[in-house]
């Protein structure tokens, strides 16, 4: 087991990697009662398309979620909710755009709790029925979507900043699409995906991270995996222009909702990783946008909006930045961010203490066993790897970096807007 | 951990020192009788006092001070619970044990203090940029209702019990647009004068020091005396009252209503929670779960909500509008077998571990942690480790009892168009 010492946080996190290739991450922290383990494939809403052994398999849109919903099923008329019930577990799952991740609290219990999790996961057990009676409930759930005019609006808008990548697509996938799904598309998924090499367990919280791993090989001893074979996900090439550069909807809201994006192919951004470039970005925003800069202060003096937030991020082959004002006056709104995107401040003092701030709450983070457990994931997600260095990497955030990249952004965008306005 | 209360006369500071957790934090809590015509300037008031001061004159000078002061957190609240209104200032901040500047506690812990004390207000009125700001938003807060189905029905639902379980924490739009930086002022010098004051602070911290800072930074000078009456009285309606609306959502929202009680405390705070759990609050294995998610399809979720201090629990379910008679009479059906027993000892058993779980859980908490101790103030609600210990000696009985109290009271239908 490998010990990886956080830098400038004082913690570490342990690693293993099982005969299966299971990767196993443990954080421990003994001041707490309760531990939270987190089972993840690297399989979300956007893999609808993929190859393995060189036969092509496609699949509707939203069969990692309606997977994730039946993988609860253990036996008939079973389900590993009952299973948890009787050990004091507290076990959900989550579907994103780009993993699937079936989680577990447990106060007591732990050991009995982990081996749970790892028997229903990894438990082939799909039948039709169970296929044929989650879609009213998926179709539920997907319904609930359709009525709040937020999630429309975001994947409204996805649609108009994407043209092919399956970002732009509902992770439930809409009813018609969950109504299409069939048994044969979820194994095909399950057997493609979920298998140990393919996946990686987190867990954080109080326990020895000896007892842990000694009881992930002794489980996964007893079942048996086929050889693995990687999946070849088959993306569509998403154009460099966004779709509409501007769009109006009407949907059920009491104020008017102004959406704004850029959309910068990734690779203009050489010679820098995705976990530097996402911090100098987010640096970027909150010094220029965010709730301390003098842009959000105009806004509030102006009295522009009511609410307002951005988030600049990378998805796919793209860095997209986008914001999200409620606001009376989209177009004051839109030429306030043009201007602030031509004007990007760097003030040094303001740099300083933003990096000063930032490290600190790195430190905050390792407080709660939800966090550090979405921590590691989204290190996973991102980097594939623990990422040991943090606070170095903030620390080593430069002006002339920062404005290479603002010179990027400024050459290289293409924007979409959308107002969305109430229907009465 | 260590439990103490300090008296200072006009309010108590309450201490919970523990070395488990890296953040500390800080609750100011007024407490006053609800009053419907009050409850606008309240959240109005919490707004304006958070956005910023009189030292701090625009927001972004206060929050370039609180990331100074790493990131330091400082909010409002305005809860309504049972018949009181209470107004919570509530501060988060880094344990000074990882902080090498001196003053940063002194400095950190003065500030909920400053912006209470010193409001940007000049000639007896709010600053009328801020205060058309709070305003705004406020108004847009209260109207935002209407985009979401589920609060939207809760609210309709309630609304027509006429009592304090009816009221709008926020106010109405009218009632917001009727307030004046002036009147609002007005409000404000109740603040000090007419509300119950305790003020809870958990972390690693030398809480002798905490007080003497807090003293030296708070005058409140009325002491206000703790008679108030938290629940409220909900009557039982002799004929249910069924209601329906059309809405623009495509799901239809189906609530049921019912009168609990009366209970005694041990029901009210344990007994009454465990019978929740099984019926409708425990997720998935919950019975109204099983029987109308999971045996018939109907919903994604469905949940049981006890409104404990209005003496209410409200039965919740978003559906196609077609199942929504079949919804009706398999929620009946589920609460009549509670009332007949038909759980098992395995049911029991489980609520019991599942709740005593999610109490241990909440220990692992700082901010749960802290408002369990608000209401062991505020309402007598047993600790943690007490509450753990009552939990496991509850009986089939005594579920069986509660449930029989359940009466129903209001059939609320908010229509969607899924069924057209």
């Amino acid at each position: 087991m490998k010990e990886i010492e956080l830098k400038g946080l004082n913690e570490k996190v342990y690693e293993h990697k099982t005969k299966e290739g299971l990767r196993v991450y443990i954080w421990v922290n003994n001041k707490i009662k309760s531990t939270y383990m987190t089972l993840t494939v690297p399989y979300g809403s956007i893999h609808t398309h993929f190859k393995v052994n060189n036969k092509t398999y496609k699949v509707p849109k939203g069969t990692a979620h309606f997977l994730e919903h039946i993988k609860f099923n253990v036996d008939k008329d079973v389900t590993a909710h009952d299973l948890f019930k009787k050990i004091g577990g507290e076990a959900n799952a989550f579907t994103s755009f780009r993993v699937t991740s079936y989680t577990v609290y447990a106060l007591n219990n732990v050991i009995e709790n982990l081996n749970t999790l790892l028997d229903f996961v990894y438990n082939p057990y799909f039948t039709k029925s169970m296929v044929n009676k989650e879609k009213g409930i998926i179709v539920e759930e997907a319904n609930m979507g359709i009525d709040d005019p937020y999630n429309v609006s975001f994947y409204e808008f996805y649609k108009q900043i994407f043209s092919k990548s399956n970002f732009r697509n509902e992770i439930t996938g809409l009813p018609e699409d969950i109504n299409s799904i069939t048994i044969d598309d979820v194994l095909n998924v399950y057997e493609a995906f979920y298998h140990p090499e393919n996946m990686y367990l987190i867990v954080t919280g109080n326990v020895s991270p000896y007892e842990i791993v000694k009881t992930v090989e002794d489980n996964l001893k007893t079942k048996e995996f086929k050889e693995f074979i990687k999946p070849k996900v088959i993306k569509a090439k998403e154009d460099k222009m966004v779709v509409k550069k501007h769009s109006s909807l009407k949907l059920n809201v009491t104020s008017s909702l102004f959406r704004y994006a850029l959309k910068i192919p990734r690779n203009k951004f050489k010679n820098i990783a995705d976990q530097e470039l996402l911090i100098y970005l987010y640096i970027l925003g909150q010094m220029n946008f965010g709730s301390t800069s003098n842009f959000r202060e105009f806004l509030r003096e102006k009295e522009l909006v009511t609410s307002f937030n951005g988030k600049f991020t990378i998805i796919d082959d793209y860095v997209v930045l986008s914001f999200y004002a409620l606001t009376d006056y989209y177009e004051e709104v839109e030429k306030a961010i043009d201007k602030q995107m031509q004007n990007n401040n760097l003030d040094k003092k303001d740099f300083l203490r933003k990096k000063k701030a930032e490290i600190a709450n790195l430190i905050l983070k390792y407080d709660d066993i939800t966090e550090v457990n979405d921590q590691i994931m989204s290190d996973i997600i991102v980097n594939n790897h623990i990422v040991d260095n943090f606070s170095e990497l903030f620390n080593q955030i430069n002006v002339d970096k920062m404005l290479e990249i603002m010179d990027i952004i400024t050459h290289n965008q293409s924007k979409a807007t959308m107002i969305v306005n109430p229907l009465k | 951990m260590t439990y103490k209360t300090y008296n200072c006369n006009s309010y108590n500071i309450h201490t919970i020192k523990t070395d488990n957790f890296k953040t500390c934090h800080l609750e100011i809590v007024f407490r006053k009788p609800v009053k419907k015509e009050d409850l606008a300037k309240d959240a109005l008031l919490v707004d304006i006092l958070s956005e910023n001061n009189n030292d701090f004159k625009t927001r972004q000078e206060l929050l370039l001070y609180l990331e100074d002061l790493y990131k330091t957190s400082f909010y409002g609240l305005v809860s309504k619970t049972g018949q009181i209104t209470m107004t919570n200032f509530i501060l988060d901040f880094i344990s000074p044990e990882y902080i090498e500047e001196q003053d940063y506690l002194e400095k950190v812990l003065k500030l909920p203090f400053l912006l209470i004390q010193n409001p940007n207000v000049t000639n007896n009125e709010f600053d009328n940029l801020t205060f058309n700001i709070c305003q705004k938003r406020n108004i847009l807060e209260v109207k935002s209702v209407m985009e979401d189905a589920f609060r939207l029905s809760v609210n309709k639902t309630l609304e027509s019990l006429d009592t304090p379980s009816s009221y709008n924490p926020t106010g109405t739009v009218e009632e917001i647009k009727a307030i004046t930086p002036s009147s609002l002022y007005e409000h404000y010098k109740k603040l000090l004068k007419e509300n119950v004051c305790d003020i809870f602070v958990i972390g690693n911290l030398d809480m002798d020091y905490v007080v003497k800072v807090i003293k030296e930074s708070f005058k409140k000078r009325v002491i206000n005396k703790n008679n108030l009456i938290i629940d409220v009285n909900n009557k039982i309606r002799k004929k249910v009252l069924e209601k329906k609306e059309p809405s623009e959502f495509v799901q239809t929202n189906l609530n049921l209503l019912f009168n609990v009680g009366p209970l005694n405390k041990y029901e009210r705070n344990i007994v009454f929670n465990i019978f929740n759990y099984i019926l409708g609050s425990g997720g998935i294995t919950s019975k109204l779960y099983q029987e109308i998610r999971e045996k018939n399809s109907y919903c994604y979720a469905i949940n049981s909500m006890y409104l404990k201090y209005d003496g209410l629990l409200l039965i919740h379910v978003a559906l196609d509008g077609k199942n929504k008679t079949k919804a009706i009479h398999l929620i009946k059906k589920v609460l009549r077998n509670m009332k007949m027993g038909k759980f098992s000892d395995e049911d029991i058993n489980n609520a019991i571990n599942n709740y005593e779980m999610s109490l241990n859980m909440a220990s692992d908490n700082e901010i749960s942690l802290l408002n369990n101790y608000v209401f062991h103030i505020v309402d007598d609600l047993p600790l943690i480790e007490q509450r753990i210990e009552l939990l496991k000696k509850v009986t089939k009985e005594e579920i069986i009892k509660v449930a029989k109290k359940l009466k129903i009271n209001t059939i609320f239908v908010l229509e969607g168009k899924e069924q057209e």
